[in-house]
């Protein structure tokens, strides 16, 4: 838990514009912010524009940032996803490499993430594990790569409606799962 | 909203829109609906928090990625003016100086200059800048690395000619010149040969007689803006 805890106050030292906490957050966090905005967007050099505009947001937003329950990481990241999303949706219709989407990363094991996250990992991981295999790689591939509906319907070659009503089933199930 | 119906003809429930939101499933459009409700409808927010939370632990499929240093002083050059960023840049960079004496000197705590070698390559590029080439080796050998500084697109490449270093560390790259503080020119990739683009306002202080210099940090880098790991290596540069 320790080093989330660092984390979270690197964001509240950030948050009162302190400039040598919010280098080594970018020290510490750029290579991951980085990796999910090449992952989404396929294209280093808009991805780098995307963490760009990442950190001046955090810079901005920092103060927005309390330890309600939310993880340091996971704020981070949900930052560097929505914006990264917002770009890629913003594209003219999609001509992404989906090979490279789907070249998963390795699961490298984050101590910011692995010490938070595993108790509400192993809940979810149990609630994945209730859904169809398909349905299961089509969320996980959704939140991960940036895929669309669309994108999903070709890549599990079934029609667009089909793959749209297979997913919303597949949310409503998991979530019934995690409130149990 | 303009989100098609779901199996039985309905409109998908509130926690569906909300999962949909957090996958990134919506349309730009979409989005920006779902961000103004959000601002208004607290029990919505409430559920697309619930799911970001839940799909957190996603995120350990992403990698890491080094970013390169251009993008720090992009950041940079955004957020701060250029005056207070000098100011900080000192700050950040103080007492770095001492430290660097320390490598020079002679106890060798962990530093040592074991070799420079002058690498004549004749004159490749004939009618362009000069470049400047240093081979940085470390006494115990961890790590030997060739730093190529081509001073016609300001990109320093970088060789890993023996790497065994530790998984989880970077090796950071910085330049030193004349008493001036050192700067960091970036953190090395991970593995095979890396390229770190120089900042512009730096670029100026790179030629023959400069030194750099290589430390084991934790990954992404120094957090304190001073090595904090041993230097593994050091090599002037000298003219191609």
């Amino acid at each position: 838990m320790r080093a989330s805890e660092d984390l979270a106050e690197l964001i509240a030292r950030v948050a009162m514009q302190d400039r040598t906490s919010f280098y080594a957050l970018y020290q510490r966090m750029s290579p991951k912010l980085f990796a999910i905005c090449i992952r989404i967007l396929g294209e280093r050099s808009e991805a780098e524009d995307a963490l760009q505009e990442i950190f001046v947001r955090i810079w901005q937003r920092a103060g927005t940032y309390s330890a309600d329950g939310r993880s340091p990481s996971g704020w981070l990241s949900t930052i560097a996803r929505n914006h990264a999303i917002d770009r890629l949706r913003q594209r003219k219709p999609v001509s992404k490499d989906i090979e490279e989407a789907f070249d998963l990363a390795d699961d490298a094991d984050d101590p910011e993430q692995s010490a938070h996250m595993k108790s509400e990992g192993r809940r979810i991981d149990h609630c994945m594990d209730e859904l169809e295999p398909d349905c299961a790689s089509a969320v996980k591939e959704a939140y991960v790569s940036g895929l669309s509906y669309q994108e999903l319907a070709e890549r599990y070659t079934v029609p667009l409606n089909t793959m749209r009503t297979r997913l919303r089933r597949s949310l409503m199930k998991l979530k019934e799962c995690l409130e149990q | 909203m303009s989100t098609p119906g779901d199996i039985n003809g309905e409109e998908p429930r509130d926690d569906v829109i909300a999962a949909e939101y957090v996958l990134g499933l919506l349309s730009s459009q979409e989005r920006h609906a779902a961000e103004r409700r959000m601002r208004q409808d607290r029990a919505f927010a409430t559920l697309v928090y619930d799911w970001q939370v839940t799909l957190e632990t996603l995120d350990s499929a992403y990698g890491a990625e080094m970013p390169p240093a251009s993008v720090l002083g992009k950041i940079e050059d955004r957020l701060f003016d250029s005056a207070m960023k000098a100011e900080n840049k000192r700050d950040f960079l103080a007492g770095m100086w001492n430290s660097i004496a320390l490598w020079r000197g002679v106890s060798v705590a962990a530093v040592i200059l074991v070799a420079v070698t002058f690498i004549y390559q004749g004159t490749p590029f004939v009618g362009q800048k000069p470049g400047f080439v240093a081979e940085l080796s470390g006494e115990d050998n961890a790590v030997n690395l060739v730093a190529r500084y081509n001073a016609r697109n300001g990109v320093v490449t970088v060789t890993p000619v023996a790497a065994g270093a530790a998984n989880e560390r970077s090796l950071e790259l910085w330049l030193v010149e004349g008493e001036n503080p050192p700067v960091s020119l970036g953190v090395l990739p991970q593995s095979g040969e890396g390229e770190l683009k120089v900042p512009r306002d730096i670029k100026a202080d790179i030629g023959a007689g400069a030194y750099f210099a290589v430390s084991i940090e934790p990954y992404g880098g120094s957090q304190t803006g001073q090595p904090t790991g041993p230097v593994i290596a050091v090599g002037e540069l000298q003219s191609l």
